[in-house]
């Protein structure tokens, strides 16, 4: 994955026609020697905690992320008072706890454990957790600790959530709150597997995936005023998004990269993106070097991101049969070309090939923003009186039956999905071939701005 | 906003067809006749809506999560935010953890249970909520009668003595729907001991069309003297599929067998729902 990722950045060097191949080659294995340097600074912390594996301690502490509620159970992360470490909680549904709850936890202590097929102590030491306790005695001591921001985001996104379910009934109510504010953990385990048969498990995700086209679709809306304007309400919506999908690490990572695919699109200026682009997922990388290597959606959305800005507009191109009435040209541009640019990983990350994921997405995509309109519209009158929202959640909920009606029939069908998985190397060469690919068709169009 | 000035013709036309479409669904869903028991889908745990001719809704145990929600949703119409009564057989989570969510989402407006005190978390969050929505909260017991309908009513028959101190499945809410000619037994998780208690009780009072087999069939419920006075037409099991209990056991399927009553599975058909005009029954 890593030199993957390092390739593909070489690649878009290679765009930007810093030709000169020697040097890059030696800047590629200085930065891998660098990287694994960091990487491992990044590893070698060690804790108190690393002794008592295996038994039963008791340790207060204080819950620094959003409960994760599943089905039948939800996670807590929490960080020890002492030791400042990370253990993840995975406890019943009851009591409910908050962010920034103090606890008192015992249990025994446990080292995450590889799945069958899942490297799941991998997956969480990207956020830096390496312990777990599993059905462990929770007492609450105290409410409100924390950063007092983030309570209160999460409380008006809870009361969001619950303005919803007040006026439109469920699963459509729970999808609506992973469209608007992201979040799927209000949709049920058995809705969220239709969408990801359908290949459109995206539009619920907070990643830059669909920021990106929500993000646009609001300037495309403000394209009458000012361009500033435009691009300010876009961006505006990014924050929004980002804040009320809790600023975790992830969401603010997707967001950054879709508001620079955003002011690529916007300004044309492609080639400053691009580094501000790649400047940007250094950062990243320097900061916390694992999502790299096991943060998926840093991946995806890096990915998009590419896709939107250097693929999307040749795709445009091509689909000169559809209208441009109602953005739906871009729209399926923009479908077609993420499409195109996610699903090899997807198929090396998760073994699932959707066939279905291109209508499914044209059929929903094109009415999702419409749709957050009326949820947004329902989920914030909430706050003022349920009586009010109920008129909005109505219509939210006419084109929410609709996506859940589409995406439902898809995922019925039988050949709506192949479980195969694709070894690293044709991954590889998949996206060797999308450099090149890109490369040539950038490059016609340098000419053609030459020719003029 | 000048869209909106252009195209003010096409959006009242719009609102005006909504209007009609909305209009006509409230149309259908009111059209109700006879009394409808849906036996929720909801994995491993028990939910059971009932319906009357005029409206009346009762959600008896709420599953053991959000599922119920999915499957109310599917029972009712989209604008129906409220439930005339919820109850719970008894304080374990597979029956009342849902209705924790449904008393967060719904307007209900009064509460059943047989005043069991359990010390497990769900049950106080649960009573919490009751107090905190001042939702009337109601303590059943033997001889209580709830009339929802000309001829539609609900019969406690049992716990008989108030179950404070008792175990959850012995201070077990067991209720009778009658419904003309018609009758279901709830049963929730009553056990063989308590099967034994209610036919001393009852005895051939007991003769039922729908059974729903105690304890999602597990081989502890279900006792051929309860199947015998019971005499149901069908046994509802209502159980999650591949559940880490291994129910419904298979000597309670035997047992029904035994009797030749046919099973109608959740796991096997989904939510089952049956209707009655107060002479027959109805499946679908």
């Amino acid at each position: 994955m890593f030199i993957f990722l390092g390739l593909l950045l070489f690649g878009l060097f290679y765009i930007l026609k810093f030709q000169k191949f020697v040097l890059f080659i030696g800047l590629f294995f200085f930065a891998l020697g660098l990287g694994i340097l960091r990487y491992g600074i990044k590893d070698a912390r060690e804790t108190a905690l690393e002794g008592q594996i295996g038994s039963k301690i008791v340790v207060s502490g204080t819950i620094i992320e959003e409960p994760d509620e599943k089905e039948n159970y939800t996670r807590l992360i929490l960080e020890t008072d002492k030791a400042e470490t990370k253990i993840l909680l995975t406890g019943r549904r009851y009591p409910i706890f908050h962010y920034g709850d103090k606890v008192e936890v015992s249990g025994i202590l446990r080292k995450p454990e590889k799945f069958s097929d899942f490297d799941w102590p991998a997956y969480l030491a990207k956020d830096d957790i390496y312990f777990e306790m599993i059905y462990p005695q929770t007492k609450l001591l105290q409410g409100k600790g924390g950063s007092r921001l983030r309570r209160q985001l999460f409380s008006i996104k809870e009361k969001f959530i619950d303005n919803l379910s007040k006026v439109i009934p469920e699963p459509d109510a729970g999808y609506l709150a992973g469209l608007t504010i992201g979040g799927k953990k209000a949709m049920s385990k058995d809705l969220q597997e239709e969408f990801r048969r359908t290949g459109i498990i995206h539009v619920v995700v907070l990643s830059g995936y669909n920021v990106t086209i929500i993000a646009n679709v609001i300037m495309q809306a403000l394209k009458g005023l000012p361009f500033f304007v435009g691009i300010g309400f876009g961006i505006l919506g990014i924050l929004f998004f980002a804040l009320m999908a809790g600023a975790s690490a992830t969401v603010v990572r997707a967001s950054i990269m879709a508001g620079f695919a955003l002011l690529a699109r916007a300004t044309g200026r492609v080639y400053q993106i691009t580094i501000a682009l790649l400047v940007a997922g250094f950062l990243m990388i320097l900061h916390n070097p694992k999502i790299l290597r096991f943060d998926t959606s840093f991946q995806l959305s890096f990915l998009a991101t590419l896709a939107l800005i250097y693929f999307s507009p040749s795709v445009e191109k091509k689909l000169s049969f559809i209208p441009k009435k109602f953005h739906l040209r871009e729209i399926a541009g923009a479908t077609i070309s993420t499409q195109i640019f996610v699903f090899p990983f997807l198929l090396y990350k998760m073994g699932m090939f959707s066939v279905v994921s291109l209508p499914v997405n044209l059929l929903v995509l094109f009415f999702v923003p419409i749709t957050m309109f009326f949820g947004f519209l329902a989920g914030g009158l909430g706050f003022i009186s349920g009586f009010l929202a109920v008129p909005f959640g109505w219509i939210a909920y006419a084109f929410s039956s609709y996506e859940l009606w589409v995406v439902t029939l898809f995922s019925k069908l039988p050949f709506a999905a192949f479980n195969i998985s694709i070894p690293f190397w044709l991954t590889l060469f998949i996206y060797i071939g999308y450099a090149v690919l890109l490369f040539k068709l950038n490059k016609d169009k340098k000419y053609a701005l030459d020719k003029k | 906003m000048l869209w909106i000035k252009n195209n003010f013709k096409y959006l009242i036309v719009i609102i005006l067809l909504g209007a009609t479409v909305l209009v006509w669904y409230a149309v259908f869903a009111e059209s109700r006749s006879g009394l409808t028991v849906a036996f929720l889908d909801v994995g491993q745990g028990d939910a059971i809506f009932i319906q009357a001719e005029n409206g009346n809704q009762i959600l008896l145990d709420g599953g053991p999560n959000k599922a119920t929600l999915n499957q109310l949703s599917k029972v009712m119409p989209f604008y129906d935010r409220s439930i005339d009564m919820v109850i719970a057989s008894h304080p374990d989570s597979d029956h009342i953890s849902g209705l924790i969510e449904v008393l967060k989402r719904y307007k209900v407006y009064s509460a059943m249970e047989p005043g069991t005190k359990s010390d497990n978390v769900v049950y106080q969050e649960f009573e919490n909520l009751v107090k905190e929505k001042n939702i009337q909260d109601i303590f059943a017991g033997r001889d209580m009668r709830v009339n929802l309908d000309n001829g539609l009513y609900l019969d406690i028959l049992l716990p008989v003595v108030d179950p404070e101190n008792l175990d959850p499945h012995a201070g077990m809410l067991v209720i009778r729907l009658v419904y003309g000619k018609n009758s279901f037994l709830l049963t929730g998780d009553m056990e063989k001991s308590l099967e034994g208690y209610l036919v001393f009780l009852e005895g051939h009072n007991l003769k039922t069309d729908v059974l729903k087999v105690g304890h999602h069939g597990s081989r502890t419920s279900t006792s051929e003297v309860l199947l015998g006075f019971s005499a149901p037409e069908y046994a509802v099991i209502s159980v999650g599929k591949d559940n880490q209990y291994g129910h419904p056991h298979k000597e309670t399927l035997d047992i029904l067998n035994k009797f030749q009553i046919p099973i109608l599975r959740t796991d096997e058909s989904g939510m089952i729902k049956i209707k009655s005009d107060g002479e027959q029954i109805f499946i679908y």
